[in-house]
């Protein structure tokens, strides 16, 4: 049987139908994350969620978005197995019980993940040396392989359904939304520094993916970086791909993700641009173009401000701003921090932000919650940028410097884990932080410039 | 002499202090509270169960998964975080005490090993939280900073100008942070890069990146060929060019982010003062060493 068509219609003439049914997935959905006691995690029940990595078996999903939104995404997994033969089955329309799919993409980009082993330890005291062997043996950390299917040619603002295939073995269905053409009725997550603390890091997959069942309008989450420890280590990027099947809703759905890179997840191998499939000379930074009113521009913090990435900046801005409604920046170190101190990329960057009036500055690394006064030029200024953020997505949180002029006088700082929730309007972005338990911490309104 | 020491040791710790008072802690600290963390979070069973349920690895074993209370573990990382602050505060009162208590006991000079086994100790730390641009260097990048302290304990305590193991603790961490530093460079370091662009922006100067490229090469070249130079020979003019240098990259913080990032010159005023003490010592390099003794071997021929 199949499910219902798909074109998702938040301002059109189905919308009707399209809430009928968003409510009914958010009954489904809501039982999701309560499945899990978030207080007092029951760890064994939480990993019996997550895919084991066996085989061919397509696990550790995830749609990942840098460019055109409404337009393409790429589909990437992970098998224990090289396999030969790794496509995705998509289209319009779910496949229904034979999963049966309009369209097909065989993966462009197949490869096994760069692994550094652990090096052999020495025998222990009383041990000998084949036990020792034995030992370093089991210490091996296994292979897997990550396949990445760039799919093209997409409907904006439609439910794409999805079933990942290696070697004829299939995941389940699972569906994603593209982003409208044009408009701005939607909502984007962002958090940023899950990089320790795994139960907490579970639980806000668990929170993300229950504001995305209780407010359907939530399109994509954007990651601000520092996805793990040491982003040269296989065995922590694992467990993060892992974690994050748990931001799939119960009834498939996947929230695509805008990454950024923290400067935690570097290392020579790159791995970072092995799991989200980047080119790591040309993708360090990118737009993500949220349809024809909304983009994001990822920063990398971790290279030079200046140069190249301040001169693709300002040419990006200076085409962008005047075409676009809501002009959002993302980078992984703050430049108004609530902790530590400012990025060396604030001189470069900030007076960028200031000239073509950047609407919010979305910011990470501090592990706290920031929210800053309107700022312009060092001051604060009404018609200034807000620069929000600073992560919290299981790393344990830190206390703020209070006495920073600004989050003193209208601005606020905090030390929770949450998510930051961008509700876009017309004529609004409002900012809502949003804790672990769904209680909010702050709500912001920003009003559109006018153009 | 002397005192040209004890006033850089001063800044050098008035820098390295006020980031740990007033913008998060030290690397030492951080490292002792996301150890904590991690521990108090169970993320090792965590980990070791997720490894043999996903990943049918089983070299961890994995034990009952306890998260403690999120209470006790604030209250810990607080009295880690007073610890760190206690410690800085410390240091602090040593170095700019000990000069005075110096002149009647000497022998307290030596406790300016602990600001050394501090900076030392935090410069390890960083290299262990990792997450920058070569932080797995920072122990001989930063060792004219500890390396100042180490020096500052035997000139005090021995009360002597002509100590050649302090000539040779100043040549090594001078040849240590200049090489460091002269890699980091030619290696083409993101927050170098910003300095140049940042420094040569106030100035109106618009730098083009192939231009930073290069610079940065050249200064990386210089850099190692002054660390090795420290080291062979003694050269008034290139000890006083290492010394101006030091300044100029200390003082290129300031420049590049602001006065607030002051301290980022104070901590690194070490990079110019010990090339300046090297001159003041006066004492011979490697190559000065090899003469002298081919010298003193050839004078009974004569």
């Amino acid at each position: 049987m199949k499910k219902r068509s798909t074109k998702l219609p938040l301002m059109n003439t189905n919308r009707v139908s399209f809430i009928g049914a968003s409510l009914s997935f958010s009954l489904i959905v809501a039982v999701h994350a309560e499945d899990i006691t978030l207080a007092k995690l029951d760890v064994k029940t939480l990993v019996s969620k997550m895919t084991p990595l066996k085989g061919t078996t397509p696990a550790q999903w995830r749609v990942v978005w840098t460019g055109d939104a409404s337009r393409e995404a790429t589909i990437s997994w992970t098998t224990a197995e090289p396999g030969t033969k790794h496509i995705v089955h998509y289209g319009a329309e779910s496949g229904g019980d034979d999963k049966k799919f309009a369209l097909s993409q065989t993966c462009q980009s197949n490869g096994a993940y760069s692994i550094e082993q652990p090096k052999p330890q020495k025998p222990k005291e009383g041990e000998s040396a084949a036990e020792a062997a034995k030992r370093n043996s089991r210490m091996k950390i296994s292979p897997a392989y990550y396949h990445h299917a760039r799919i093209k040619n997409l409907n904006p603002d439609t439910c794409y359904y999805f079933v990942l295939e290696s070697d004829g073995e299939q995941s389940r269905e699972f569906y994603f939304r593209t982003a409208p053409a044009e408009g701005d009725d939607f909502t984007l997550i962002h958090g940023g520094d899950s990089r320790s603390g795994h139960a907490d890091r579970c639980r806000m997959n668990l929170r993300i993916a229950a504001q995305a069942a209780s407010e359907t309008k939530v399109l994509a989450f954007a990651h601000g970086g520092d996805y793990i420890v040491t982003g040269s280590k296989w065995e922590q990027w694992r467990l993060w791909l892992s974690q994050h099947e748990l931001t799939t809703l119960k009834d498939g759905r996947v929230l695509p993700i805008i990454p950024t890179k923290g400067n935690h997840d570097g290392g020579k191998n790159g791995l970072y641009f092995e799991v989200f499939d980047l080119a790591e000379k040309t993708e360090r930074w990118h737009t993500t173009m949220l349809g024809k009113d909304v983009a994001l521009v990822t920063l990398d913090t971790n290279s030079a401000a200046g140069g190249a990435q301040a001169e693709w900046l300002e040419a990006e801005m200076r085409r962008l701003r005047p075409e676009v409604r809501w002009l959002l920046v993302q980078y992984h170190r703050p430049m108004y921090p609530a902790v530590k101190g400012p990025a060396k990329h604030a001189p470069i960057f900030c007076p960028l932000f200031d000239k073509y009036n950047v609407d919010i500055a979305l910011e990470s690394d501090g592990h706290c919650m920031k929210r800053t006064v309107p700022i312009r030029d060092g001051k604060k200024d009404p018609s200034g940028i807000v620069y929000v953020g600073e992560g919290g997505l299981g790393v344990g949180q830190r206390k703020t410097s209070e006495d920073r002029w600004y989050i003193n006088d209208g601005g606020k700082a905090g030390s929770e884990h949450h998510v930051i929730q961008l509700d876009f309007t017309p004529d609004n972005m409002r900012v809502r932080f949003i804790l672990m338990d769904g209680s909010v911490w702050d709500d912001h309104m920003i009003k559109v410039r006018k153009r | 002499m002397m005192r040209f020491a004890v006033l850089a040791g001063m800044m050098t710790i008035f820098g390295a202090v006020w980031p740990v008072l007033f913008n998060g802690g030290s690397a030492a600290g951080e490292l002792l509270v996301r150890t904590h963390e991690v521990e108090a979070a169970g993320d090792a069973d965590f980990e070791a169960m997720m490894e043999a349920e996903l990943y049918g690895e089983t070299g961890k074993l994995a034990g009952p998964f306890i998260e403690r209370d999120p209470g006790s573990t604030t209250g810990h990382v607080s009295l880690l975080r007073d610890l760190d602050r206690g410690v800085a505060v410390l240091c602090l009162l040593l170095v700019v005490g000990l000069p005075f208590l110096c002149g009647k006991w000497p022998k307290l000079a030596w406790l300016y090993l602990l600001p050394a086994g501090w900076l030392l100790m935090n410069a390890h730390a960083s290299a262990m939280n990792g997450g920058k641009a070569f932080a797995a260097l920072a122990v001989p990048a930063h060792a004219t900073r500890w390396g100042m302290f180490v020096v500052l304990a035997m000139l005090l305590s021995r009360k002597s100008q002509t100590d050649p193991v302090v000539n040779w603790v100043l040549r090594i961490t001078c040849a240590l942070t200049f090489a460091i530093h002269g890699w980091e460079a030619f290696q083409l370091s993101p927050p170098f890069q910003d300095l140049l662009y940042a420094t040569f922006g106030h100035v109106g100067i618009g730098l083009s990146e192939p231009v930073c490229h290069g610079l940065l090469r050249a200064i990386g070249v210089m850099d190692l060929l002054l660390a090795l130079g420290v080291t062979v020979i003694h050269f008034r003019p290139l000890l006083l060019w290492m010394g101006c240098w030091g300044l100029i990259t200390a003082a290129s913080r300031p420049i590049a982010m602001g006065f607030d990032a002051w301290p980022e010159f104070a901590m690194r005023l070490p990079n110019s003062a010990a090339p300046l003490l090297v001159v003041l010592l006066g004492m011979p390099a490697a190559l000065s060493l090899y003469r002298s003794k081919s010298t003193t071997q050839q004078e009974p021929a004569t």
